[in-house]
């Protein structure tokens, strides 16, 4: 039989035949409008006033924040946290995932630990490795370097450690989440095709390499995305573990736009600033997207 | 009958989340009364609770045109500003000596000279108070406590330590060297830090400014209409270099080098830090908070630098909503006046006073050390004094040092960008308290010159 589309009508007759889905939208919309949308314009445009938001100052805003002799410290200390969640956030959640994917006894059990941490609320997540980098011997670390007889160090006061420490304590918190969730798209594997490999003669190794990570590539890339977006936007953690110091060495682009806010009330600039981030963001975004098409071609 | 059924269970959906914001509790309130709301006020479980519903009885059966809305809010730096910006301030707050600089920039103040004049208590004000709330000849603000820094001692640790005289009391260091040296004394002999100074949230650089004043800092001057920052300095790189030395050559601080003012008072309440900064009059938080007894804590003056003995001024400062209407702000007035934080004294007043004094007394908080005073106005100081006097419940050995107010050069924060000073000063001694290497005249180079061209170039004219 051959299916012709039917023409359909526009308002107020189509809008009538869908009014129960309109109806049931409506309240959703309406709060993405005033809750999301309406912010958001209303931040852009900030950006462009005084902080009495009364007078036009063009873009006087972002020529204060970028000239701020802190902005390119920040930049660079964003940057860092970012590379160091690549390099110790990203690999560990696949490797987790697929050493679970071999497990047959308990696997509910390691599933739930994993996941725990995640409910925890980033702030106490943040206080509690701070208490375990404590520099004196009250630290967890160094209580355990004590009993090895080594003498206790400084770690977050440590200018060339204090990023990787911080990446450390979010990684704890998040990777057993991202590890369930490639889980997840590890169980959709076909198990004919390992079944196929193994009698082929391929180990472990290479049944990894071949058939589970090409699975896993496109959740890699979706999740390593996502994790430069959120690790770019960093306030809280640095905020409540460091201050930003020692001397700005963890200080990231969220915490000083948090600075302009609220240390200064400076509403405008921290607004410039988070602009500025947003479009940071979008171009690397963009550039990823495009390197993985080029990949993938 | 489907889509009867579709649509009305729609409807139902939004009716229910229509229904959710639409349950507010109503207020009902005359509207010919006049309603102003009063931040700071104690919770039910605080000792200070009934005292303040009965004021607040009374204050409205006195003035039945005004009615009295209560709200919790403490100012905080990082609640303010969402408050203010949506019109959520409560008419009548309270804030610290230091933010009230940015608030009057930032417009969340109302004016409230004509208030003031009305009321008798803008002339009654002293100069050094009257220029933290005034702005281009207008006020903005009314001082509810003036204070001064001073040394803060944990009496237990230095008797431990045996800096103790043979009457009793402690040995008080008197100069900068002595407080390196004494805290040296009290590491040694119990193995608790010495003395501390907070580093982050802008309290470094604030608690910084005794040390360096005293050393001969200057920070900036105004040179044709242009801030100029004057710090980069010998001066500067002395008192830098002597917190440097306070970790690396005497070792007294605490080894966590990001501490906030709550460390510093969990630790010292603790019996775990001995000396720090910290005013005399806010005492009442180490000891309803942390529990410490006030017969373990006794004030000295800060200490004599090369330079002289400079302390901060601080203080707590009542302002206006800037949304509130002039009846609001009058009537912000007569409450702040019938609890007696104005510049007059009366019978009704003065037993109000004498029942706060009498109850800080029975609680255990510390009365009877002498503040400073706020208004030029004889028979109130004279009553705060008597009333001091009366309830004293402390061993005044342990604070007739600290009073010697007479031999402090006693000075207000920076005129400009204090803030963003501060800020800079905390990274500077981050640096010295985490890198043994640190060049301190670098870093005092460095911070000199991002001051001036980060804020002190780029200030605005409503700003100077």
């Amino acid at each position: 039989m051959k299916y012709t589309a039917k023409k359909r009508k526009f308002l107020p007759g189509r809008f009538m035949q869908d009014v129960s889905a309109w109806v049931l939208i409506a309240p959703a919309l309406c709060a993405l409008m005033l809750i999301c949308w309406r912010p958001i314009f209303l931040g852009f445009k900030m950006a462009f006033f005084d902080n009495d938001g009364l007078k036009y100052v063009g873009l006087d805003n972002f020529k204060l924040v970028v000239s701020d002799v802190l902005f390119i410290k920040a930049l660079k200390n964003t940057t860092l946290y970012v590379v160091w969640s690549l390099i110790i956030g990203m690999g560990l959640p696949v490797v987790v995932a697929i050493l679970m994917n071999e497990l047959i006894h308990a696997t509910s059990l390691i599933k739930s630990s994993l996941y725990l941490p995640q409910i925890v609320p980033v702030i106490a997540v943040s206080l509690l490795w701070y208490f375990v980098y404590l520099p004196d011997g009250s630290g967890l670390l160094n209580s355990i370097l004590g009993l090895f007889g080594l003498s206790p160090r400084v770690w977050l006061q440590d200018a060339r450690l204090t990023i990787p420490l911080i990446i450390i304590s979010m990684t704890w918190r998040g990777f057993g989440f991202t590890s369930i969730l490639y889980l997840a798209s590890l169980q959709g594997i076909n198990r004919e095709l390992y079944e196929a490999a193994a009698i082929d003669g391929a180990g472990f190794l290479r049944r990894t390499v071949k058939i589970t990570i090409p699975h896993m590539y496109p959740m890699i890339m979706l999740f390593g995305i996502n994790q430069i977006k959120s690790v770019f936007n960093i306030m809280v953690e640095p905020l409540s573990m460091t201050g930003g110091g020692p001397d700005n060495a963890s200080l990231s682009l969220g915490l000083q736009s948090y600075r302009y806010a609220f240390q200064y009330f400076r509403m405008s600039e921290s607004v410039a600033l988070s602009i500025v981030m947003w479009f940071i963001i979008m171009g690397v975004t963009v550039i990823y997207i495009y390197a993985d098409k080029k990949l993938e071609q | 009958m489907k889509k009867i059924l579709s649509f009305a269970l729609a409807a139902a959906v939004i009716m229910t989340a229509a229904g959710c914001g639409g349950t507010k509790t109503a207020v009902q309130t005359d509207p010919s009364k006049t309603v102003i709301t009063i931040a700071d006020w104690p919770s039910e479980e605080n000792k200070n609770y009934e005292t303040m519903q009965q004021y607040k009885a009374d204050f409205e059966a006195e003035n039945p045109d005004i009615s009295i809305e209560t709200s919790p809010y403490v100012y905080a730096t990082d609640t303010f500003l969402p408050k203010a910006m949506s019109g959520q301030l409560p008419t009548l707050y309270k804030t610290y000596y230091t933010e009230v600089e940015k608030i009057i920039n930032s417009g969340y103040a109302a004016d409230i000279t004509d208030m003031m004049k009305e009321m008798g208590m803008a002339d009654a004000l002293y100069d050094n108070i009257r220029d933290v709330v005034e702005k281009d000849g207008r006020i903005y603000g009314i001082p509810q406590q003036l204070y001064v820094q001073g040394l803060m001692c944990n009496i237990a640790l230095f008797k431990e330590a045996g800096l103790e005289n043979a009457d009793g009391t402690i040995q008080f260091p008197t100069t900068y060297e002595e407080l390196a040296n004494t805290a040296k004394i009290i590491k040694d002999k119990t193995g608790k830090a010495g003395f501390a100074i907070p580093t982050t949230t802008n309290q470094g650089g604030w608690h910084f400014m005794n040390i360096a004043w005293s050393f001969g800092v200057e920070f900036m001057k105004q040179e044709e209409g242009k801030w100029k920052a004057t710090f980069d300095t010998e001066e500067c790189i002395n008192a830098l270099q002597y917190v440097k030395d306070l970790k690396w050559k005497y070792d007294v601080l605490p080894s966590n080098a990001f501490l906030a003012m709550g460390d510093l008072e969990t630790q010292f309440s603790t019996d775990q830090l001995a000396m720090y900064f910290r005013p005399a009059d806010s005492t009442s938080t180490l000891i309803s908070t942390y529990g410490i007894s006030k017969d373990n804590i006794a004030y000295a003056r800060v200490p004599e630098g090369s330079a002289g003995r400079f302390a901060q001024m601080g203080g707590t400062v009542y302002m206006i909503s800037n949304s509130a209407t002039p009846e609001q702000i009058s009537a912000c007035g007569k409450w702040l006046d019938f609890i007696g934080q104005t510049a007059t004294v009366d019978a009704d007043k003065e037993e109000r006073m004498e029942s706060d004094c009498k109850k800080n007394s029975d609680n255990g908080y510390m009365v009877g050390i002498k503040s400073m005073p706020i208004w030029s106005t004889p028979e109130r100081n004279a009553t705060i004094e008597r009333l001091s006097e009366k309830y004293c419940n402390i061993d005044r050995r342990f604070v007739e040092d600290y009073e010697k107010y007479e031999t402090i050069t006693i000075t207000p924060e920076e005129p400009v960008k204090c803030q963003e000073l501060y800020s800079i000063l905390d990274s500077c001694i981050q640096s010295v308290l985490t890198n043994k290497d640190a060049d301190v005249a670098q870093l005092v180079h460095q911070a000199a010159s991002d001051f001036q061209t980060n804020y002190l170039d780029k200030i605005r004219d409503d700003e100077m």
